[in-house]
């Protein structure tokens, strides 16, 4: 590892130092907070899992930007994809019935998977045959995806009941087992085994297959890919495909693993919060896993402070936002579009 | 009083996304993709609540939270041009920390709470609506009727042209983001001198949905005010119809439809500044 690659600690040194002027000018102990960050996201075991559970949906969505980012496009919609994903997972998970239990989970995956896919493909056949930029449409999927879900959950008869705001639950053959061996408490699960797995092939991919260097080339310039006989449309859809499949992937986690419906409102900031992962990690999946650990440290680590302290967890916000800026600051003066 | 309550219960959710959508038109003119709008409408209310929380002064508070949203327009400009910075990431990112940090301050300032309430009994309502048409015809004309707004609009579209032509495109840039953070921060005051209280994440995606009327209006300060009240009035109808007719999710979502098809070119080709989002060295 080059030193370059080590500079986003800078950057988190940097949101750190501002935070505690922050801090300290609202009269709380900035080396307190700190500390207690450390103590709530890695000093025990069961603060572990609670990281590990954290940063697990993050894995998925740090991933699906990643695979986006790398091949040149912005895909902002990964908390979309991870909504629609969810909600096809939770969909097929109670009403998907087969009698062999194994095919009824790899049919919730793959719903999970089509849902994302889904998601992402409308932007990317616009950007290909209409040439809408993918940021403003994949922004208007999110909104709409999220008041969608919202929609068919409330007010249609997958509500569960007239006073709980959710779907059934899925059957137990199609949910992911628990890791209870650091702690029985949290809900990290076999999800985040599949996310390392998947941030490992994608690496490989992307290294070594064929579909992986066109995906780089179309990324560095779209003009030297298509003069190398690249097809850049099929890369762009390909692309998507992929990339929204994955983050559909993540909304499989939070629905198999940690929820086992969809709740309305489901957890957002997942998609954007990757966004943020995977630019730290220089769009690099091997390195998404260390990143989203940190970001799964500032979840873990910020929730125990809620708790313990007066501080609210959103202070959290406040690194994560600088990161984010000053992380990209140095990556486009580097050159290329957005990477 | 009647009066009052009608002009209330139309103008409280066009205000908003009115003062929004145009800080968006500036902003985008000069060529800056404004996802930042989110963060000033949040801390221009947040400031807003504060200042007249403590001093009583709602002339001091719309002022004082106009100025820390122009700010935060500095701080997009700087991040975007100078440092040259993605503008969607420098948006977000904006937006990501103002949301924690309102709510830290709030809690700091207000025993742990991530809401308070400030003792206001007027109706913001009339001055909104005179600072509406003054602002509208303001922008209208500097934009498209004068030798100043003519250089503004080509920063947007061809800054190289522009700079040989010898306008200096970072200070139009710079006093752009200024004024679209000051006017974005008149409708975050609304926000909290409207509802009388600042809660956590109150400006709940308007500054997206201002992002919308822009493009929806072409990037053209009067189609983008039509645009404004066509999705205010999706709103409308919500509290109109009370979620009975149609249910509120879907009255939500259809400002993204809606320019999501605008975008397809269904109505009509969309065309917005042509250097938009660009990064100059």
């Amino acid at each position: 590892m080059t030193v370059r690659k080590l500079r986003p600690l800078l950057f988190v040194l940097a949101g750190s130092i501002f935070l505690s002027v922050v801090l300290l000018l609202t009269g709380n102990n900035p080396l307190k907070f700190f500390l207690d960050l450390i103590r709530g996201s890695l000093g025990s075991a069961s603060a572990i899992s609670y990281t590990l559970q954290y940063m697990t949906p993050l894995l998925y969505t740090g991933l699906a930007a990643a695979i986006a980012f790398r091949s040149g496009i912005f895909n902002i919609g990964v908390e979309g994809q991870l909504y629609i994903g969810a909600l096809f997972s939770a969909l097929a998970g109670c009403y998907l019935k087969t009698d062999i239990p194994c095919l009824h989970f790899l049919f919730t995956l793959a719903a999970a998977m089509a849902g994302g896919a889904l998601w992402a493909l409308i932007p990317a056949l616009l950007k290909v045959h209409l040439k809408v930029n993918e940021v403003i449409s994949t922004i208007m999927m999110n909104y709409i995806a999220l008041n969608l879900c919202n929609f068919l959950v409330m007010e249609t008869d997958l509500r569960v009941d007239k006073s709980l705001p959710f779907t059934k639950n899925i059957l137990p053959s199609a949910g992911l087992s628990k890791i209870d061996i650091l702690s029985p408490e949290t809900m990290l699960n076999t999800g985040f085994l599949i996310g390392i797995a998947l941030c490992l092939l994608f690496a490989f991919i992307f290294s070594r297959t064929a579909i992986g260097f066109k995906m780089n080339i179309t990324g560095r310039s779209v003009k030297a890919a298509s003069y190398a006989g690249i097809d850049v449309k099929k890369i762009i859809i390909r692309t998507m495909l992929i990339s929204g499949a994955v983050a559909g992937l993540g909304g499989f986690e939070q629905i198999a693993g940690v929820f086992k419906h969809f709740v309305s409102p489901f957890p957002d900031g997942y998609g954007y919060l990757g966004i943020a992962v995977s630019l730290m990690a220089f769009n690099n999946p091997l390195f998404v896993i260390l990143t989203a650990f940190l970001f799964g440290m500032f979840d873990s680590g910020s929730s125990f402070i809620d708790i313990i302290s007066n501080v609210p967890r959103e202070i959290i916000y406040v690194i994560e936002g600088m990161i984010i800026i000053l992380v990209s600051s140095k990556i486009v003066r580097k050159g290329g579009e957005y990477v | 009083m009647n009066l009052i309550k009608t002009a209330t219960l139309i103008l409280t959710p066009f205000i908003p996304l009115y003062f929004a959508a145009m800080g968006g038109v500036l902003s985008e003119k000069a060529g800056i993709i404004n996802l930042a709008l989110e963060s000033f409408l949040l801390i221009s209310a947040f400031i807003c609540g504060i200042v007249f929380h403590f001093t009583r002064s709602p002339l001091l508070a719309v002022l004082t939270a106009c100025s820390a949203s122009a700010l935060w327009g500095f701080l997009h400009f700087l991040f975007t041009t100078e440092l040259r910075i993605n503008h969607i990431i420098s948006g977000l990112g904006l937006n990501i920390f103002t949301s924690g940090l309102t709510v830290y301050l709030t809690s700091v300032l207000f025993n742990e709470e991530r809401s308070f309430h400030i003792p206001y009994s007027g109706h913001p309502v009339y001055l909104f609506f005179v600072l509406f048409i003054m602002t509208l015809v303001l922008v209208s004309v500097f934009l498209h009727g004068t030798g100043i707004g003519l250089r503004y609009r080509s920063v947007g579209e061809n800054p190289l042209e522009a700079r040989v032509a010898g306008v200096r495109t970072g200070r139009y840039k710079a006093w752009g983001l200024v004024a679209s953070g000051f006017l974005t921060g008149l409708g975050g005051a609304f926000l909290v001198l409207q509802s009388g209280s600042f809660v956590k994440d109150i400006s709940a995606g308007r500054g997206y949905i201002a992002l919308a009327a822009v493009i929806f209006g072409n990037w053209k300060p009067l189609s983008v005010t039509m645009g404004v009240i066509i999705f205010a009035s999706f709103e409308w109808l919500g509290i109109f119809f009370q979620g009975s007719l149609i249910p509120n999710q879907i009255i939500s979502m259809l400002p993204y439809l809606v320019t999501l098809l605008f975008l397809m070119g269904i109505f009509k080709k969309a065309s917005p500044p042509a250097s938009l989002g660009k990064i100059y060295g």
